[in-house]
């Protein structure tokens, strides 16, 4: 995990070791997450009896497509299980452990994340009760009921809930000057609004204690600068710039630098806001963006 | 005057003859149309012919005198004689009874009359003795009767008679007048079965399932009839119409588990047009009746009954958790 310090004076010089000695900043890209389906309903696990796997596998290329139509801060893979963060969605009854003989069948989100527990809700309904006798259909018309289904998902419940949740960066940049902080990824890496809330995480030394602090901050330009650039200032340069979103937290930051020692620890995307021009402009690495090369 | 009177004696002899013979024609007549279905349908138009013959004669000798009716049929008679004579011996006479009686000691038949219409029932014909030879046949082709040929005893011997449909019945077979079977009255018409899917197996039917009938028993369970490729109600057993107080009580069961409307009109009109099925196997009363439908080797529904003595006997199917898909 690599840490930042303020851009102010005298604090950067460690940094600037530490990034010599990475070297990796430059190559900073989102998260990866991988996308996972798991057909759980045994209705549908017996209609592709054996095929059930190869079903699971083409719906996730389906769900990772959707999704990053929808959302860039975080990198979709399906199939990946290196990543450290898992979206899996889940197909099975509603309620689940139900005993309803007329069960609806959905969608469910479950975010595995590294050392937590999993965050899991119903998101997707995908056949309601009324239609509890209709055929599930072979492998080519339920991906493409699933795709239909996913034509204009609302993914305000797996952003709100379950991708606030996975870091975007452990690396950020406090400045004083500008007040805010520099993230090392551009707008269009993300396809991020400049209205999108962030939440910064960071450990503030108290004495022999050291707090944890989390600070709100806007998406304000894409285009970080200095006016004295310096080597720990390049990683961040037109780059993605955060301002607090409140005047008591700007307060709040300015205090905390003034103070010394802020360490960013994570940076987390609490209200996304969607810029399809933004990634449209610049493209995102195919091989990122399509391992699986589903569609 | 001797060789007259010997004469007469040897024609009066041959006469008799025949006329045994005539009677041994006939009965093994009767005998084979009745366990063969085949010979002359009626003794009356060679009786006829005999009679018509006779009064021919007399006609014939009023008309032209005995003399000259009997010197002109002298050559047939003559020819007759020598034909004859030689063929019908006592010895010969004696070998064709004994034959015939044999015959009708030892061979007899099972005939099975269906009850009409457009049934199609699989009947089979067992000897208990001999239980693994089965003769077996079908009423298609709007056949109305099936005859078995069956060999016996003059104590008889035990049947066992099974067509698709009804309860088999055992039956002890004595020769020489065989055995009717009527379906419908010797052979009781079984309780039709009505097997409903429940809402997942009407859905996995529509993707291909199987559906298997077995009986259950104290050995393997045995398959009485496979289908597939419908997706709706199966009627295993002889067509019934569903009664339309039980299709209420399917609807009653319906919103009794808070089934949508959508839902329950859709299951039953599906429940309504069962197919029928045919089991391989006739059951009998007390028979342990199990549905299975099967989705790529996975079990995912099931219903069970006992034969009772109701003439339509609904079945409900339920869902089976298949716990080694996951």
């Amino acid at each position: 995990m690599i840490h930042c310090r303020r851009s102010g004076r005298g604090l950067w010089l460690p940094l600037a070791v530490l990034l010599g000695a990475t070297g990796s900043l430059t190559a900073q890209t989102p998260t990866n997450v991988g996308v996972r389906v798991e057909l759980k309903a045994p209705r549908f696990r017996a209609a592709f009896g054996p095929r059930v796997n190869a079903v699971e596998v083409a719906a996730a290329d389906t769900f990772a497509a959707r999704l990053r139509e929808h959302i860039g801060f975080v990198r979709f893979r399906p199939g990946d299980a290196t990543a450290e963060y898992q979206l899996v969605f889940a197909l099975d009854q509603s309620i689940l452990g139900s005993t309803d003989p007329f069960p609806e069948y959905g969608f469910w989100a479950r975010l595995e994340r590294p050392d937590d527990t999993p965050l899991e809700l119903y998101w997707l309904t995908l056949r309601p009760r009324e239609l509890a006798s209709r055929r599930v259909g072979n492998e080519q018309e339920f991906l493409g009921e699933v795709s239909a289904k996913l034509m204009r998902p609302d993914l305000t419940p797996i952003r709100r809930d379950l991708l606030s949740k996975v870091p975007i960066t452990h690396l950020a940049l406090p400045s004083d000057e500008p007040l805010g902080w520099a993230l090392p990824l551009g707008r269009d890496s993300l396809c991020i609004k400049t209205s999108s809330i962030l939440l910064i995480v960071g450990a503030l030394p108290q004495g022999a204690m050291t707090l944890d602090r989390e600070y709100r901050a806007r998406v304000h330009t894409d285009g970080f600068k200095v006016l004295t650039p310096r080597a720990v200032h390049t990683p961040f340069l037109h780059k993605l710039f955060s301002e607090p979103t409140t005047a008591e937290a700007r307060q709040e930051l300015a205090s905390a630098l003034r103070g010394g020692g802020l360490e960013v620890k994570e940076v987390y995307v609490l209200e996304y806001q969607h810029d399809a021009n933004a990634c449209r402009l610049h493209p995102l690495d195919p091989a990122t963006a399509n391992p699986g090369g589903g569609s | 005057m001797s060789s007259n009177s010997t004469a007469v004696s040897e024609d009066t002899g041959l006469l008799r003859r025949v006329v045994a013979l005539i009677v041994l024609i006939a009965v093994a007549d009767l005998w084979t149309y009745h366990h063969l279905g085949l010979g002359i349908r009626s003794l009356v138009v060679p009786a006829g012919l005999a009679v018509a013959f006779a009064v021919g004669v007399k006609l014939a000798n009023w008309l032209f005198g005995e003399a000259t009716v009997r010197g002109a049929l002298q050559p047939f008679r003559e020819g007759g004689k020598r034909l004859l004579r030689p063929l019908v011996t006592r010895g010969t006479l004696a070998g064709l009874a004994v034959l015939l009686f044999s015959a009708t000691l030892t061979i007899s038949s099972v005939t099975v009359v269906s009850e009409g219409g457009n049934d199609t029932s699989q009947v089979s014909v067992t000897a208990l003795d001999t239980p693994t030879r089965i003769k077996s046949a079908s009423f298609d082709g709007g056949k109305h009767i099936e005859r078995f040929v069956v060999t016996t005893t003059p104590f008889g011997r035990l049947f066992r008679v099974e067509a698709a449909g009804y309860m088999a019945e055992t039956f002890a077979v004595f020769p020489p007048v065989g055995r009717h079977v009527r379906l419908g009255s010797d052979l009781r018409v079984l309780p039709a079965i009505l097997f409903r899917p429940n809402a997942d197996g009407l859905g996995h039917l529509e993707d291909g399932a199987v559906l298997r009938v077995l009986r259950l028993g104290a050995g393997e369970p045995e398959v009485l009839v496979e289908d597939t490729g419908h997706a709706g109600s199966f009627m295993l057993g002889r067509a019934r119409a569903i009664p339309p107080a039980m299709i209420d009580d399917w609807k009653n069961e319906l919103v009794a588990l808070t089934a949508p409307d959508a839902l329950i009109a859709d299951m039953v009109l599906k429940w309504k047009s069962p197919r029928r099925l045919s089991a391989l196997r006739a059951l009998a009363l007390g028979d342990n009746v199990r549905a299975e439908l099967w989705m790529h080797d996975t079990l995912v529904g099931r219903g069970e009954v006992i034969l009772a003595g109701e003439s339509l006997i609904d079945v409900r199917m339920e869902g089976v958790v298949a716990l080694e898909t996951h």
